[in-house]
């Protein structure tokens, strides 16, 4: 039995704990960012956690750039601060600055945390992590994957540029098909380059099961690699649906290639000329600029022959972006969500806004989705990029009585902040790591 | 020893090994002299000058050339060059030859390049003679014969004939800048002239431009024995003085920073020389960094690149940061070439252990720098004097284990004879063997460790004089030291330390770069081949100081499918 703990004792300090942010999202939304925000909020409402957040941001905003500061404020808030990203090699992920790493340097030492909890090294750069270990070398080192940027030099998607095809383990050979101007001798640099940097590191979490079977496979060890559920607040709730055939669909995320908005696209075309045309598809979503050219021009041809269809003859309907505030009118239109991605997709934050208002998901069955969306039970898998398999489902979805209700009567509560937080707070206060290399 | 080697070995009879200047090695002869006043010469062609001497109307030789002779030119004309013995013997001089000038390029140091071309069919290219500004000359043998599609297209000839020639000549201090005249001439005592005006560029220049020319060269027959028999010619003479003025020259303006914390000694200095690459300086330093006693090590970085120069300052700051390294930053103004760089980096090493490492080697495992200290402690000297490690390719198969030596044969085809030349080429053992081969094993003494990881005593480096500086850029050094140490007594050894080897990708290859491999080729068939073909042939060399340790259980070597047809051969 441990020994009681003395009466009047002094409550220990504080764990300070140092949040590093790939962008803040009021700056630039995407999902890293949110979830680590939403992990920030939480903890400050931990008695026992001070954290402090860091984000950073490059030369897309330059009215926050301050001449000669490397590290500033965020907009009088406490405890925010701006990393001002500067001569950042996007290849080996690192920045040539040597002011910048000063800064960081003194940064650590002013804040003085217990806990470094990096969301991605992009921007920062991934030697930020041995630096950290060498400035600190008592502080637990956290780190969260958001995708596969340290296996995969293609964006960290996993899915291969010779056929769009998702990929399943990185080699010299293999990388260098995807990058046919870089040896592959190149990518056992690379691999070997940042094996080193998450040497360092205490404890990786992933936000989904499968994930961590390919970073084992990688090299990481099993040991220190943890699911960590991406949570957020709740910002909606389940929404009545019209009585009668539930034959709108709506789709919410970022219209670049990999979400797969244009599979959706294709697969209306498959539902018309097969004479099905009664049905919705509602479009939110924004950033195709980042879109391939291809794919661009691909949905921006259908929404514009779209739109020049008489009212009556549309199927598809282009909203535009949102913020999280337009997430329940957005949603009240639709029946279900479609989550069409064509690479892994490691977790879907839209698919947790979507259980948030009681719309069953249409989703890839690969990755992230296909671990989170139960088929037949809470959710429908299509074959991941299959345009004709969508098509199948999407008819059905229309047209097969009680299938709707079944599925929604299943849909699981999504993850919470609180459970989030209390998973970090879990490897944040798991024993340290015995010789931790610097 | 096999007939094979035998019949090589007759070849090379007569080759010094690595005595003396280059010249002297390659038989003492002067390919280029000036042509200086000589009494001798000068009254025995000048039948005036004798008569004003017997009729006491100069007292001297000398004079008379000051007051007529050098208004007349008369240094440079044919019958006194003949009269010095620089023309051919036979026939008559007289002018006209098929002959041009296509460019000369030269540089103060005193170098210079020529090219052009000359229809010889009837009587060959003797001599070249070079009357610069009308101030000083100088006769060249210096030259070789290239192919010249285009002066047989003009001269409707059919293939077969060398018409063009090139000459690299060492003239001297301040050459004038006024225009030269170049007079081809033959051995039937004909000749051409041409005047040309001289581009004036920096030596380093001038040798990218020379090696350029020389990786481009064509020929009739095998292109390797051509372009030795260039080399041999005197060209090769005149491109390692170039070469050594450079490299003097730019070592000796080497900058030197020092970045992180001040120790007071190490147990090596890892040296390191980067050229057009420098991102493995970060990708090393990373990497090196991760083994336990790794910081006892200190980094000797030195940069043939001097348009790197800021940014290796600026990545040698984090990196000292970012790891905690001790880094030597040495850099040049320009390219000195793998040894020279490598020689002057050593200067700056605080310690008493060299490693020599490409910039594309990298640990492959965690615990490099225990082991290299416990080799150099436990392993006898002389197995540490000078070490090399095996080396591993990206895929995971071996790429390096040692190096041996084999001698190719080459047949130049001439006119006037068949003419067999030795070469010598550098091979590794277990190239592309797998990891798990047993083939090999350490420690072992070999022929030579590749300069991509060679760990020295740094006395007994000293002791041989380091890397030699007349190989230019890279190439051969590795083996010519590895030599040097076998002849000193203490052959190279490999011992168990494995790394990773991006081969061939820590640096940039340019087109000056084949041509200097060309040459180091033959300046080091030059300097090794009498040796090599002694006791050093192949992959199973005789010689003694090879033998295995009598502790080391060395197995026998396990040839590699490409090879074994030769070695049935041997056998």
């Amino acid at each position: 039995m441990p020994p009681a703990a003395p009466v009047n004792a002094e409550p220990p300090p504080p764990l300070r704990v140092l949040l590093v942010s790939l962008f803040h999202p009021e700056l630039v939304r995407g999902g890293a960012q949110q979830i680590c925000y939403e992990l920030f909020e939480e903890l400050k409402a931990q008695p026992d956690v001070t954290p402090f957040l860091l984000a950073s941001i490059d030369s897309s905003y330059p009215a926050l750039q301050k001449s000669g500061a490397c590290i500033t404020g965020f907009d009088g808030r406490d405890d925010e601060f701006l990393f001002l990203m500067q001569d950042y090699d996007y290849w080996w992920h690192k920045s040539a600055q040597p002011r910048l790493i000063e800064a960081f340097i003194d940064f650590l030492h002013t804040v003085r945390p217990d806990v470094v909890h990096f969301h991605h090294f992009f921007t920062f750069g991934v030697d930020l992590l041995t630096l950290t270990r060498r400035e600190l070398p008592d502080a637990r080192i956290v780190f969260t994957f958001h995708e596969f940027m340290s296996i995969c030099a293609a964006d960290g998607h996993m899915v291969r540029r010779t056929d769009r095809s998702l990929c399943t383990r990185a080699s010299g050979v293999r990388c260098h098909q995807c990058f046919p101007d870089r040896s592959p001798e190149q990518f056992l640099m690379r691999r070997l380059w940042f094996q080193r940097h998450l040497s360092v590191v205490d404890a990786f979490s992933c936000p989904s099961h499968f994930m961590l079977e390919f970073y084992e496979n990688w090299g990481l060890p099993a040991e220190r690699l943890h699911h960590v559920t991406n949570g957020q607040r709740r910002y909606g709730q389940h929404q009545p649906s019209p009585p009668g055939a539930k034959t709108r669909f709506g789709f919410f995320g970022q219209l670049v290639d990999a979400k797969g908005v244009q599979i959706i696209l294709r697969a209306v075309r498959i539902l018309r000329a097969r004479g099905f045309t009664g049905f919705t598809v509602d479009i939110n979503g924004e950033n195709i600029k980042w879109a391939s050219a291809a794919v661009r021009e691909e949905i921006e041809t259908f929404l514009a022959s779209e739109a020049a269809l008489p009212a009556d003859q549309r199927n598809v309907f282009a909203n535009g972006g949102y913020a999280i505030d337009d997430l329940a009118s957005r949603m009240a239109r639709v029946d279900w969500c479609i989550v069409p991605s064509t690479w892994w997709e490691i977790f879907g934050l839209v698919i947790s806004e979507a259980w948030m208002f009681g719309k069953p998901v249409i989703c890839s069955n690969r990755g992230g989705p296909g671990e989170r969306i139960r088929h037949e039970i809470d959710g429908l898998h299509f074959q991941l990029g299959d345009p004709q398999s969508l098509a199948d489902t999407l008819h059905r979805a229309a047209t097969e009585d009680g299938l709707w209700q079944r599925l929604r009567d299943n849909l699981p509560e999504p993850p919470s902040r609180p459970a989030m937080a209390a998973g970090f707070l879990a490897l944040y206060r798991a024993p340290a790591r015995v010789g931790a290399p610097a | 020893m096999d007939s094979a080697t035998d019949a090589t070995r007759t070849r090379l009879t007569g080759l010094p090994v690595h005595a003396g200047t280059l010249a002297s090695r390659l038989g003492g002869r002067q390919h280029t002299v000036a042509l200086t006043f000589d009494e001798h010469a000068y009254l025995s062609t000048y039948g005036d000058a004798s008569l004003a001497l017997d009729t006491g109307e100069f007292a001297t030789a000398w004079e008379h050339y000051e007051h007529y002779g050098r208004r007349e030119n008369r240094l440079y004309d044919e019958r006194y060059v003949r009269a010095l013995g620089l023309g051919p013997i036979a026939g008559a001089p007289g002018d006209g030859a098929g002959f041009n000038i296509d460019t000369v390029v030269c540089c103060r140091g005193g170098t210079a390049l020529i090219i052009g071309w000359t229809d010889d069919r009837d009587s060959p290219l003797h001599s070249l003679s070079i009357f610069a500004g009308g101030e000083q000359a100088w006769n060249t043998t210096a030259f070789g014969r290239i192919k010249r599609g285009d002066a047989e297209a003009a001269l409707h000839a059919p293939p077969g004939h060398l018409f063009g020639f090139w000459a690299v000549a060492t003239l001297g201090n301040d050459l004038p800048a006024g225009p030269w005249v170049i007079r081809a001439r033959r051995a039937n005592g004909r000749f051409g002239q041409c005047e040309v005006r001289p581009r004036v560029v920096s030596e380093t220049a001038l040798r990218t431009i020379i090696l350029e020319y020389f990786a481009d060269t064509e020929y009739y027959g095998n292109k390797a024995i051509e372009s030795f028999l260039s080399l041999d010619a005197g060209i090769g003479v005149g491109v390692v003085d170039l070469n050594r003025r450079i490299t003097q020259s730019i070592v000796a303006n080497a900058w030197v920073s020092y970045y992180g914390p001040a120790r007071g000694s190490f147990l090596g200095s890892v040296i390191v020389c980067l050229y057009g690459k420098p991102e493995f300086m970060f990708l090393q330093l990373a990497l090196f960094s991760r083994a336990p006693r790794a910081l006892e090590y200190e980094f000797v970085y030195v940069c043939n690149s001097p348009e790197l120069t800021e940014g290796l300052e600026k990545e040698a700051r984090l990196c000292a940061r970012i790891y905690g390294f001790s880094i030597v930053l040495v850099c040049l103004p320009d390219n000195a070439g793998f040894g020279g760089a490598n020689n002057v980096a050593a200067r700056f090493a605080r310690s008493k252990r060299l490693l020599i490492t490409n910039p594309d080697v990298f640990p492959r495992d965690d615990g490099w720098a225990e082991r290299h200290a416990a080799i150099v402690e436990d392993a006898p000297a002389d197995q540490t004097a000078m070490f090399g490690a095996p080396l591993f390719y990206d895929d995971g198969s071996l790429m390096h284990h040692g190096m041996y030596f084999e001698i190719d044969t080459g047949i130049s085809v001439r006119p006037d004879g068949i003419y067999p030349r030795p070469m010598i080429r550098v091979e590794h053992y277990a190239k592309g063997a797998p990891a798990w081969s047993r083939a090999f094993a350490c420690p072992r003494p070999v022929p030579a460790v590749t300069g991509a990881f060679i760990s020295a005593d740094r006395d007994w480096f000293e002791q041989l004089g380091g890397f030699n500086e007349d190989f230019l850029f890279g190439h051969y050094e590795d083996a010519d030291l590895s030599l040097k140490s076998l002849a000193a007594g203490r052959p190279v050894f490999m011992q168990d330390l494995p790394l990773w080897h991006m081969e061939g990708k820590g640096s940039t290859r340019r087109a000056a770069h084949e041509g200097g491999s060309q040459f180091n080729r033959w300046l080091f068939t030059h300097q090794w081949g009498e040796l090599i073909a002694a006791d050093l042939n192949g992959p199973h060399p005789s010689s003694a100081a090879l033998r295995p340790p009598a502790s080391a259980p060395v197995p026998a070597f396990r040839p590699k499918q490409a090879n074994a047809p030769r070695r049935a051969r041997e056998r």
